[in-house]
């Protein structure tokens, strides 16, 4: 977890320190009015993760889902023209369904549904080429989910029992080109290629009459790679809404051919 | 921005965030048109046994396509593919209904000949052992004891849940059960390769553990006889193996010292399960420091009872370090000679059990296999699970699994004496609930 923490303070720190460096004040040469674009933006991601002891058998049995429905506020930064840092905000709800604990006394599958939690992240944007209506940018994008912990009762065993689930984080990492048409008048539809990952760690304590364990498991997704398809629509200077779908493949277990992922997100962006 | 461009603005965020994400399934559920129950934890193990978010559905004949796609349209699903030439649809529903939901609306329209989940199908862990068929303490369908006139019938579901279990583990080679009895049959077409030794014989004082009597092949073979091995019957603990530890001569009985030794020989000699279906109306102390010493070693010491209907025999009786177990029969109720007292931990089926007999001590023409009856088998099952548990979790502590095994078994006598009782303790055991993870649910 210290690792991810130090990767976000780190973000934040490039974000802070470039905006200082390059403000208004440094800048103006390059950038007429204070380039600030908040926006807001609703996702929802289907991921598949694996919490695989031996990563080389890549067994269902080790898999489940990781469903995530979240809204972010965006208050990114234009630095100076072309590039762009921004930090997130926001909450979310998570279902860590399926998740198994084996190495406590009594074994359970958390199908508990959703655990909501807090969201903060770092965006960066970087302009790269522009031929004709076409243009590439950069783009890179951390989030990172603080889930609160669910006591929850074990009921189907002579004993009562409870276990306290708390999903310590989640952590998304996308990094890619984005190839963006612009010859619309409001639309420009863009694909996007991006190494997208998701790490995470969920821990449960159980206690059954004198019977206590606990156990963290670590997941990350199997999909790795995503393809994003979507649009951007720009009514006026001052609003954008973006619209986009994307579809993770990823290798099932041995001789089980090819899973899905998949997400969708809307963006709301304003610029003043 | 004017205000009427805002609004339009916000009003096709909200149409496509309706669209793109119609909602999720923490949320409350949308469900048009239905009035379902709230699903209950029974359900939701219903749940796994299908492929989440998806339904078949197959329409009547001559149903237009038109009318096909309306009728998925209204509960917002949305075909994945078509079953090839049995004209049926498998269908995603929308996040944020349940199948069962799905499967309810689709069933009373009056397009749909039938809908239904997409349900797993898993290959069945049912042993080959042509005998299995009369192990109702492993799996009771309700069916005859013994395949004879006036054989008394079980009532279904009245058993341990073994197969359910061996889903989750067989079991593995190293846990060793020690038989502490009166030998096993070391040539038994079920036993012979399950034995890791030819043990320890305390009554002759040799390494020869054969057994004079029956009663330990007997018990063995529940516990842990060869599995799906198209022979006899099936052990508790498929893949475990046996230390046949004799302390008893062919009358049945054994002095204390020989049993003390024997418990202390096989807890040194590998032995990470102990089953000793004998016992003494009189404690022992020599037993009980045999017994916690095994305890100590960390090696699970389970002991039957008594067959009296009075108190709990001794080494049963030490409480702190051995699991005591009761009987029930194939109706899990208690059998009327099983004893009791507050020392008894579980109970285990005990009346009419299959299990191996010696093969010379088989009459000539028949199969080596007879039904039993006693705590001792009963003991013989728990001393099995026990062993699938060490196996599945070598990092628990004795303590630990004999609280598992207390915990997760059925409070079947729970219509007279809820809660834990001297009668079967804290219940039959269920191999299910102890080894297979159980649904966590809101």
């Amino acid at each position: 977890m210290n690792r991810f923490r130090r990767l976000f303070l780190l973000l934040l720190g490039v974000g802070a320190a470039s905006i200082l460096i390059v403000s208004p004040a440094s800048s103006q040469e390059t950038v007429s009015k204070i380039p600030f674009t908040p926006g807001l933006s609703f996702e929802y991601f289907s991921r598949t993760v694996s919490w695989d002891p031996d990563p080389t058998t890549n067994e269902d049995r080790y898999s489940s889902r990781l469903p995530s429905l979240f809204g972010l506020l965006h208050l990114d930064y234009q630095i100076r023209k072309g590039s762009l840092v921004g930090v997130l905000f926001g909450y979310s709800l998570t279902d860590f369904e399926g998740l198994v604990f084996r190495q406590i006394p009594i074994s359970v599958r958390y199908r508990a549904g959703c655990i909501g939690g807090f969201l903060v992240g770092a965006d960066l944007g970087q302009d790269l080429i522009r031929s004709g209506y076409f243009e590439m940018k950069a783009i890179a994008q951390f989030v990172i989910y603080f889930g609160s912990t669910k006591n929850l009762e074990i009921t189907n065993l002579n004993t009562g029992g409870t276990l306290d689930a708390k999903p310590d984080y989640w952590l998304r990492a996308q990094i890619g080109p984005v190839l963006s048409y612009k010859g619309f008048e409001y639309f420009s539809p863009f694909l996007r290629v991006t190494y997208d990952k998701v790490w995470g760690k969920f821990s449960v304590i159980e206690t059954i009459g004198d019977l206590k364990g606990s156990e963290e498991k670590k997941i990350s997704s199997k999909s790795i790679i995503g393809f994003t398809l979507g649009t951007k629509y720009e009514s006026s200077p001052n609003f954008s809404l973006k619209a986009e779908g994307t579809l993770l493949p990823f290798k099932k277990g041995t001789n089980r051919g090819w899973g899905f992922d998949y997400g969708g997100a809307l963006h709301a962006i304003f610029s003043f | 921005m004017n205000f009427t461009r805002t609004k339009f603005v916000f009003g096709s965020i909200l149409v496509l965030a309706l669209v793109l994400f119609p909602g999720f399934k923490d949320t409350a559920r949308f469900a048009p048109g239905l009035n379902l129950v709230q699903s209950d934890s029974s359900n939701l193990r219903q749940e796994s046994r299908y492929v989440p978010g998806q339904v078949i559905v197959k329409f009547r004949p001559g149903i237009s396509s038109f009318k096909k796609v309306s009728a998925l349209n209204i509960y917002s699903s949305r075909i994945l593919s078509k079953v090839a030439k049995l004209g049926a649809f498998l269908i995603q529903v929308p996040a944020q209904t349940t199948v069962e939901e799905i499967v309810y609306a689709l069933n009373r329209s009056p397009y749909v000949e039938y809908a239904e989940p997409n349900r797993l199908l898993a290959i069945h862990v049912t042993p080959n052992d042509p005998f299995f068929q009369y192990q109702y303490a492993l799996y009771n369908k309700g069916q005859q004891v013994w395949d004879i006139p006036g054989s008394p019938q079980g009532r279904a579901s009245s058993d341990i849940k073994a197969p359910a279990a061996w889903e989750e583990t067989k079991g593995i080679e190293t846990i060793i059960i020690a038989i502490v009895d009166t030998g096993v049959d070391l040539l038994h077409p079920d036993l012979k390769n399950k034995i890791v030794s030819g043990g320890r014989d305390f009554i002759n004082n040799d390494f020869d553990a054969a057994d004079d009597n029956g009663h330990g092949t007997g018990v063995a073979g529940i516990a842990a006889a060869e599995t799906n091995n198209n022979e006899g019957i099936a052990g508790v603990a498929w893949n475990c193996k046996i230390l046949p530890v004799k302390v008893a001569g062919p009358d049945g009985t054994g002095p204390a010292d020989k049993v003390a030794e024997g418990i202390r020989w096989a807890a040194d000699n590998g032995a990470g399960v102990i089953n000793l279906s004998m016992g003494s109306a009189e404690p022992s102390l020599l037993i009980r420091d045999a017994v916690k010493y095994a305890y100590d070693k960390n090696v699970v010491v389970v002991a039957s009872v008594g067959n009296s209907n009075g108190p709990v025999n001794f080494p049963a009786a030490y409480d702190e370090y051995v699991l005591a177990v009761a009987a029930t029969d194939f109706n899990d109720n208690r059998t009327s000679w099983s004893s009791f007292g507050p020392q008894v931990d579980v109970a285990a089926p005990g009346e009419k059990v299959l299990a191996p007999l010696p093969t010379g001590l088989t009459p000539e023409g028949f199969f080596p296999y007879l039904p039993g009856t006693g705590t001792s088998f009963s003991a013989a099952h728990v001393a099995g699970l026990a062993a699938l548990i060490k196996g599945l979790k070598p990092w628990l502590q004795v303590a630990d699994i004999m609280n598992i095994i207390r915990y997760s078994a059925d409070d079947v006598n729970a219509f007279q004496f809820k809660g834990k009782d001297d009668y079967v303790g804290y219940g039959r055991i269920n191999m299910e609930k102890a080894l297979v993870p159980i649904e966590i649910t809101r």
